[in-house]
């Protein structure tokens, strides 16, 4: 299967500070994926590394298997890139930046363009200096969808939109989504959006992937089990992929990585206790992680 | 054993015990001083008390360590080079306590208005009680040390005509450039850098400035810090007037986006893809002349106050150090622009990272040598009219030092990208310091005008030899070094 990207071993130091720390990960057709991480956490640098804007200071980072810092004018056509601060030009309005873009992209969907501008409500006719961060946003977001590209890469897309705007841009990329030719990959901070549309899960903590893999088989390796005990409870369980154990009264509860249904009637065995298993949403996953 | 101290001997003990307890008491207070400095709030005094908030104030008004760092460097340098002046008279200690004395006093000049503009008008320190009566008492003692050090230096100077009456003088003319740099600020974000060429006259103003009766000075003095002081008071600003100096690349972009969009000058079509992306503006022929009119309005706006103060003579030498400046200034700010908008050009140039070099270099000509031929035209068309002392020849040497001392500043900044991973502060500031540096050799060689020193006529070419050996030293560098650059992150 064709990669669009690969990184292995990729590490990146930004004025002697160490921003990512050895990421391997490759990004092949058909994936929408969800980068989330805490502030400050690299998501930015990963996603500008990726895209060749740094070197990195250690490993490699390619783009159809060529370096991205030499990438090519056929690859760049193939990218298309929202940056987390729109780059949109002061002094032009919001047909001068389409034409302009149009003029430097070989392949153009004029129909895709003029329907998101119908359904995004953008002012064309305005000055971006004078638009809103969220017209200036969804006309970022327009500009670098309408040539088709194969890779859509998107820092924080979502930010400035309101409810509404936001809900029309994730249908837009459930339609990329459907195209098993092409990829996504955005950050967000908002969990119900990545439900909604991502398939795989980048979560990155202290610069390194926690998890890398699919949305489904995220959610269902996590889990949160309660012991519940005929007296009050103190002790300290040590049991492999428990993340954390939080003691309360007759209870103890534990969340576990990597769950697998075998466990429970091993954890009645060792402790004889009754056992309540509950599967967790993302956003319970990303606290757990990041806690 | 006892002795009886006769009227005299008694009258001597009794003033060596007052100098002793002076002596204890000064340095009581001193090691207290000390103290409150090192100790910081854990021990607070009446001075504790004070060094905490000067330090405070340091740091607030000075919001980054480089800066800081050179803050106090320069202060040192001065007042030890002042030191040395006075005591021994050394012209060479003189030149370096100017020299320093200017850079400091620019530099402030240039900083501390608009960072005051935006300490009264955040949130944060608006609820830090006198926050802004603390602020007045800064600027008004920070003018007449400014002041005080002018004058002295001056004293120290050929001229040698310290006055009472000029102190009045100096310390009204920094009253109100510091005053009107602070409305300014406050009015048009960057724009008191064009009150900078009133200082370049101080000499003449402060002449005029003397023939006024002395109490007259003072009122009109007393009268605008009083007139400021309200104005500062009750200023209730409507927003937070960030200072473009210290934010970062996203907040620039913001700014660049609302202030230079709007206006009239900067609205036009794109003429060319990369060219529009790397200006982060239209850059439509339609469109740089119109930005071009911007600046050759405001430049001649320079010229006005000098031309109705000096004499011919005078004015003359001006034109030359205002034409240098503007060329210089446009350069960095040509440069400053390219380097904040380069990371927008990756993802849609047609070639790779080499291939900047030559781009980069053609649009910096293409916008700088019509702003510089404009400057020099003017000067050639002035000089005609002024019936011309100097020749063709010499300014054609003027225009070749010009362009040298542009393309030097090229080289230099993106030089200074690579290698800071594209630190666009560090890159400003060695180029701003280089063109500084250029500047006082230019004066220096009697090149522009002459410092009031003996030391002038020094030969041209210790400004175009070290230039061109620079100059030789970075280009291969500078163009390899794209191979493996970095550019200015939207995370920072």
């Amino acid at each position: 299967m064709q990669t669009f990207i690969s990184l292995n071993g990729l590490q990146r130091k930004l004025g002697g500070v160490s921003i990512l720390n050895g990421i391997t990960a490759v990004v092949t057709p058909g994936q929408v994926i969800a980068l989330l991480g805490k502030n400050g956490a690299g998501k930015t640098t990963l996603l500008e590394t990726m895209l060749g804007f740094g070197f990195p200071s250690a490993g490699e980072a390619k783009l159809w298997n060529i370096n991205a810092t030499n990438i090519d004018s056929d690859i760049k056509q193939r990218l298309g890139f929202v940056p987390q601060q729109d780059e949109l030009l002061a002094g032009l309005n919001g047909r001068d930046h389409l034409e302009l873009f149009k003029s430097f992209r070989k392949n153009w969907n004029q129909a895709l363009a003029d329907r998101l501008i119908a359904e995004w409500l953008i002012p064309m006719d305005v000055s971006v200096g004078k638009m809103s961060i969220g017209q200036r946003q969804k006309l970022s977001i327009l500009l670098a969808m309408a040539h088709e590209p194969a890779l859509l890469i998107l820092d924080e897309p979502v930010a400035s939109l309101d409810p509404i705007a936001r809900r029309q841009f994730l249908q837009q990329l459930i339609e990329i989504a459907a195209d098993e030719n092409r990829a996504v990959i955005f950050s967000t901070h908002i969990v119900s959006d990545v439900e909604r549309v991502a398939n795989q899960v980048w979560m990155l903590r202290d610069g390194s992937l926690a998890y890398q893999g699919g949305l489904d088989e995220l959610k269902e390796s996590f889990v949160r089990v309660t012991l519940s005990f005929s007296q009050p409870v103190s002790l300290k369980i040590n049991w492999p992929n428990l993340i954390r154990q939080k003691n309360s009264g007759h209870q103890t509860q534990l969340t576990f990585d990597h769950w697998k249904e075998e466990m429970v009637q091993q954890l009645e065995q060792e402790f004889d206790a009754q056992v309540q298993v509950e599967y967790l949403g993302l956003e319970d996953i990303f606290l757990e992680l990041n806690q | 054993m006892s002795k009886v101290l006769h009227g005299s001997e008694h009258l001597c003990v009794n003033r060596f015990i007052w100098r002793l307890k002076k002596i204890n008491l000064v340095h009581e207070v001193l090691l207290k001083f000390f103290k409150d400095i090192l100790l910081g709030a854990e021990s607070m005094s009446g001075f504790g008390v004070y060094a905490s908030k000067g330090r405070v104030l340091f740091r607030l008004l000075f919001p980054s360590t480089i800066l800081r760092c050179i803050v106090l460097a320069l202060l040192v340098i001065a007042c030890a080079a002042s030191a040395i002046t006075a005591n021994a008279r050394s012209e060479l200690a003189a030149i370096i306590a100017v020299i320093t004395f200017i850079n400091l006093a620019l530099l402030c000049a240039l900083t501390i208005p608009m960072q005051m503009v935006a300490l009264a008008s955040s949130r944060t320190t608006i609820f830090l009680g006198n926050a802004r009566n603390l602020l007045l008492v800064f600027l008004l003692m920070f003018s007449l040390g400014t002041s005080l050090m002018m004058c002295w230096l001056w004293d120290l100077s050929t001229l040698n005509r310290y006055s009472p009456l000029m102190l009045l003088g100096v310390w009204l003319t920094t009253s109100l450039f510091l005053q009107a740099s602070v409305w300014f600020s406050y009015r048009w974000s960057g724009a008191h850098l064009f009150l900078l060429v009133f200082y370049l006259i101080l000499d003449d103003v402060v002449s005029l400035l003397e023939l006024w009766n002395p109490l007259l000075l003072a009122s009109v003095l007393l009268l605008s810090w009083m007139a400021f002081a309200y104005w500062w008071i009750n200023w209730m600003p409507e927003k937070y007037k960030v200072n473009i100096f210290f934010i970062g690349l996203a907040a620039h972009q913001k700014i660049s986006l609302t202030q230079r969009g709007n206006s009239w000058f900067h609205t036009g079509t794109a003429h060319s893809w990369l060219g529009s992306r790397l200006l982060g503006a239209a850059d439509g022929w339609g469109v740089r002349g119109r930005r071009m009119l911007s600046v050759l309005i405001f430049t001649p706006l320079g010229f006005i106050p000098a031309f109705l103060i000096m004499d011919d003579a005078q004015f003359k030498g001006l034109v030359h150090t205002i034409l240098l400046i503007s060329s210089a200034t446009v350069a960095l700010g040509v440069l400053a622009n390219q380097a904040f908008n380069l990371r927008r050009i990756w993802l849609y140039s047609a070639g790779d990272r080499s291939e900047f070099y030559s781009l980069l270099q053609k649009k910096f000509w293409l916008d700088v040598v019509p702003f510089t031929l404009f400057f020099s035209a003017v000067a050639f068309n002035l000089d005609w009219l002024w019936e011309a002392q100097r020749g063709a020849e010499s300014w054609l040497y003027f225009l070749v030092s010009v362009f040298l001392l542009q393309s030097l500043a090229f080289h230099v900044y993106w030089w200074v990208y690579q290698r800071t991973s594209a630190s666009l502060f560090w890159c400003n500031l060695v180029c701003f310091g280089m063109v500084l540096c250029w500047l006082f050799m230019s004066f220096a060689t009697g090149f522009l005008a002459t410092l009031p020193f003996g030391w002038q006529n020094v030969s041209p070419l210790w400004i175009v030899v070290p230039e061109l050996i620079l100059l030789v030293f970075l280009q291969e560098r500078v163009r390899s070094g794209f191979c493996r650059v970095n550019f200015a992150g939207g995370s920072r």
